[in-house]
């Protein structure tokens, strides 16, 4: 073996220490911008730094010196200095024009645009807004899609509609107040005096491709919230708003109250007996299946509450007992007949072309869609679903100022099985030609007194309501369209919606057409300019 | 402004006269026909066909084809020599690195004029959103000014035209991938910080969907300005190195 002395001279440890100190010093500055502070590693890197620093200096004073006052040195420096300073006048520039908000939008539908019903919609807004979405790093590139569109809102709204992002894993009790699901939730709520979240008025927006219209409709619902008020009536042993069995009302109830409306109870009976009337406040009425018929006082409590332009929403069952709500010859259908032009009828649909588990699983054969309550209904996409329901007989002649009509039918095989005792009794049915009433039969009516502004609804059925089948079909579309078009709350947040993806033409072409694409643009297109290429180099190779 | 025109001029010249810008525009079209021809078919009776799609593509090709374009252009003058002719020729140092500058803008333009050609066809064969497509190419097309002014800049850091090739890819890499941010790093502001930088993300959230921010078009004027200004100084370097 043999021994090789290693010699260091001064000029490389010099070198080499301004190296490692030059790297360690960067390294070091790197993480204290990284780490917002002091760490052990940014300590140790900044030390290193300035050891390797310091020994270049000693060991090599010339180099140092030259570095540090020479000639490159200030050549350097100057070109750092106007780096820098070119650079901060570029972020400066782009941070005035990102606060500036100045976008153009080139899309044919106007895509990215606020309508001009949204600008008025935003016209309205006096109570600051906060947007607030829940995005974790992962859903970063799509909160910045959104971040343009909300910003837009802020900037329609003069700023009294704000933004707000939280991460929900690093807020993950914020994150549990707000009831988040998944990552890139987005909610609306007013805000109180102290800039805090008002939780009594957070809703979550939907997410669909007609953004516009789900956040418009939203910022709609917290506008009107609070001034719409529905009284669910107590007092004839009807379904219960608040219960959650599969026969409650909670899923409407809640499904109300989400839309900024106010839900309340009350009892006719009581106003009757004391000779009280219902609140002006009231919206509307909802007489979800009473089980007993109304009396002369309180239907003078309701007459009174529609003389004044209330509304009122009827549910009725086939029932059985003897003083069945609305039964034919009973008081209030009388009223209702006299009045509105409507009334219902003391029979069970049974439909022979059911598609359900029996022949009194009624769904809805024809829509009327020419009143707001069944506009987004449909046959075959969003057909409703009653089960044992009531026929209503709709007044063809009605009375000067109260239009009425009909909104869902049952078939043409449908009838009418007039015999509800034994239907009640051994739940048989079949059709007695000259007694039972002949198909088809409509089992949704409305009216409206154009004199007083009073609307009625009535629907020979609540089971579509309950918590059981709300979800079914278009039976939620029928209780929320239904309750809009009687308080009006349609009226006030309808407007012409904008949608991702409209108008976008999908391409039909032949095979044939298709092969002249790929002809002209894999083969011609490529082929010609690798032919000018090719005569090129001939040229200069012959040359 | 006559020495940006003079070296304009003869960039252009070795563009069109060089048998391998053939070569690279004609690769980049039969991968831009490849993938117009792809999305035909997936869109056919299905979907409209994506407006902005070749941009789209052209802001991944452009990580590989920028330094393509301009990994020589600075790179190869200090390698055979020539650096100190130019630099002793009546053409100040500015004018020297725009006017290579423009000269590998102008012929990435005229590629994506061609490829735009797609969009005709698509037009004949359908109605669509033909404002959206021009917003994406007006994207596209600074996105690309960006990413040569990026290469350009590397190739003026070193005489070796495959050193300044990868440089550029690996910068390109970094912004392309920093519109996935959030993806790796887990501190929101960091990710958005970072976010903020990337090229991709000021073309995917703005001009790919049709909408122009004026942010983003001071982003990438302001690449372009800050990468040309240091490559004027490294040039200008060889005067005092």
């Amino acid at each position: 073996m043999r021994n090789e002395n290693i010699t260091l001279t001064r000029g490389q440890i010099g070198l080499w220490a301004s190296i490692i100190g030059g790297i360690a010093l960067l390294m070091g500055i790197i993480g204290l911008i990284w780490q917002g502070g002091l760490t052990e590693i940014v300590i140790v890197a900044l030390v290193i730094g300035a050891i390797g620093i310091v020994l270049w200096a000693v060991m090599t004073p010339r180099e140092f010196r030259a570095f540090v006052s020479g000639r490159q040195a200030r050549y350097s420096t100057s070109a750092v200095f106007g780096a820098l300073l070119l650079i901060g006048i570029v972020v400066l520039f782009y941070v005035v024009l990102q606060r500036a908000v100045i976008i153009l939008d080139m899309t044919e539908g106007q895509r990215f645009s606020i309508s001009d019903e949204t600008r008025n919609i935003l016209r309205q807004v006096t109570r600051p807004i906060q947007i607030t979405g829940f995005y974790s790093p992962r859903a970063l590139a799509q909160r910045e899609v959104d971040d343009q569109f909300f910003r837009l809102y802020e900037d329609g709204s003069n700023g009294k509609i704000t933004r707000s992002y939280i991460d929900p894993d690093e807020q993950p009790a914020m994150a549990q107040k707000f009831g988040i699901t998944s990552d890139g939730e987005v909610f609306l709520s007013y805000l109180n005096t102290d800039s805090s979240v008002d939780f009594n008025t957070v809703s979550r927006l939907p997410r669909s491709e007609t953004q516009e219209r789900d956040m418009t409709e939203a910022i709609s619902r917290l506008l009107i919230s609070g001034t719409l008020t529905v009284y669910f009536d107590q007092s004839h042993a009807e379904r219960d708003p608040l219960s959650a069995d599969p026969q409650g009302l909670s899923g409407i109830n809640n499904g109300i109250r989400e839309s900024g409306l106010i839900t309340y109870p009350i009892s006719i009976s009581d106003l009757a007996a004391s000779g009280g009337n219902i609140p002006d406040t009231a919206s509307a009425i909802i007489l979800a299946r009473p089980t007993t018929d109304f009396s002369e006082a309180e239907i003078g409590v309701i007459d009174r509450y529609l003389q004044k332009g209330g509304a009122l929403f009827i549910m009725a069952d086939v029932l059985y007992n003897q003083d069945a709500f609305l039964r034919y010859d009973g008081l209030f259908n009388r009223y209702l007949w006299e009045h509105f032009g409507i009334r219902a009828l003391d029979a069970a649909v049974v439909d022979e072309a059911s598609h359900g588990q029996t022949l009194l699983d009624i769904v809805s054969a024809a829509i009327y869609p020419e009143n707001d309550i069944a506009k987004r209904l449909n046959e075959q996409n969003s057909p409703t679903l009653f089960k044992i329901a009531r026929p209503v007989e709709v007044n063809t002649s009605p009375a000067e100022n109260v239009p009425n009509g009909k909104v869902i039918m049952s078939s043409p095989q449908s009838y009418g099985e007039t015999d509800l005792k034994t239907l009640g009794e051994t739940e048989t049915y079949h059709y007695d030609d000259g007694k039972d009433i002949r198909g088809p039969l409509s089992t949704v009516a409305w009216a409206y007194n154009r004199a007083t502004g009073a609307k009625v609804l009535l629907i020979g059925d609540s089971d579509f309501a309950t918590n059981s089948l709300v979800q079914s079909g278009g039976n939620g579309i029928l209780f929320t369209d239904g309750l809009s078009w009687l308080t009006g709350f349609s009226d006030r947040i309808n407007f012409a919606p904008q949608a991702y993806g409209t108008g976008s033409p999908v391409i039909f072409v032949d095979g044939q057409t298709l092969d002249v694409i790929s002809f002209l643009t894999v083969i011609l297109l490529p082929g010609l300019v690798f032919a000018i290429g090719l005569g090129i180099w001939i040229r200069r190779v012959r040359a | 402004m006559t020495g940006t025109w003079t070296i304009f001029r003869r960039e252009m010249g070795q563009y069109f006269t060089s048998p391998i810008s053939y070569i690279i525009a004609g690769a980049l079209l039969i991968l831009t026909g490849l993938y117009f021809n792809g999305d035909v078919a997936y869109s056919l009776t299905v979907k409209a066909i994506n407006p902005s799609l070749i941009p789209d593509f052209m802001a991944t090709a452009m990580i590989f084809f920028g330094p393509l374009l301009t990994m020589r252009m600075l790179a190869e003058e200090q390698r055979e020599g020539t650096m100190e002719l130019l630099l002793t020729s009546p053409v100040n140092d500015n004018a020297i690195v725009i006017g290579k500058f423009l000269s590998a803008w102008v012929y990435y333009s005229l590629l994506l004029a061609i490829t735009f050609s797609y969009q005709l066809i698509v037009a004949r064969i359908s109605n669509p959103d033909m404002s959206h497509t021009i917003c994406a190419y007006i994207g596209i097309w600074l996105y690309g000014g960006a990413a040569l002014a990026i290469g350009l800049m590397f190739s003026a850091l070193t005489e070796n035209q495959i050193v300044a090739a990868f440089l550029s890819i690996a910068t390109l890499t970094f912004l392309y991938l920093g519109d996935v941010a959030g993806q790796i790093v887990t501190n929101l502001d960091l990710a958005r910080a970072i976010r903020q930088l990337s090229l991709a993300a000021h073309y995917t959230d703005s001009f790919a969907f049709g909408i122009v921010r004026a942010e983003d078009m001071a982003y990438f004027a302001g690449i372009i300005v800050i990468m040309l200004f240091i490559a004027v100084r490294v040039v200008e370097s060889h005067r005092w190195r």
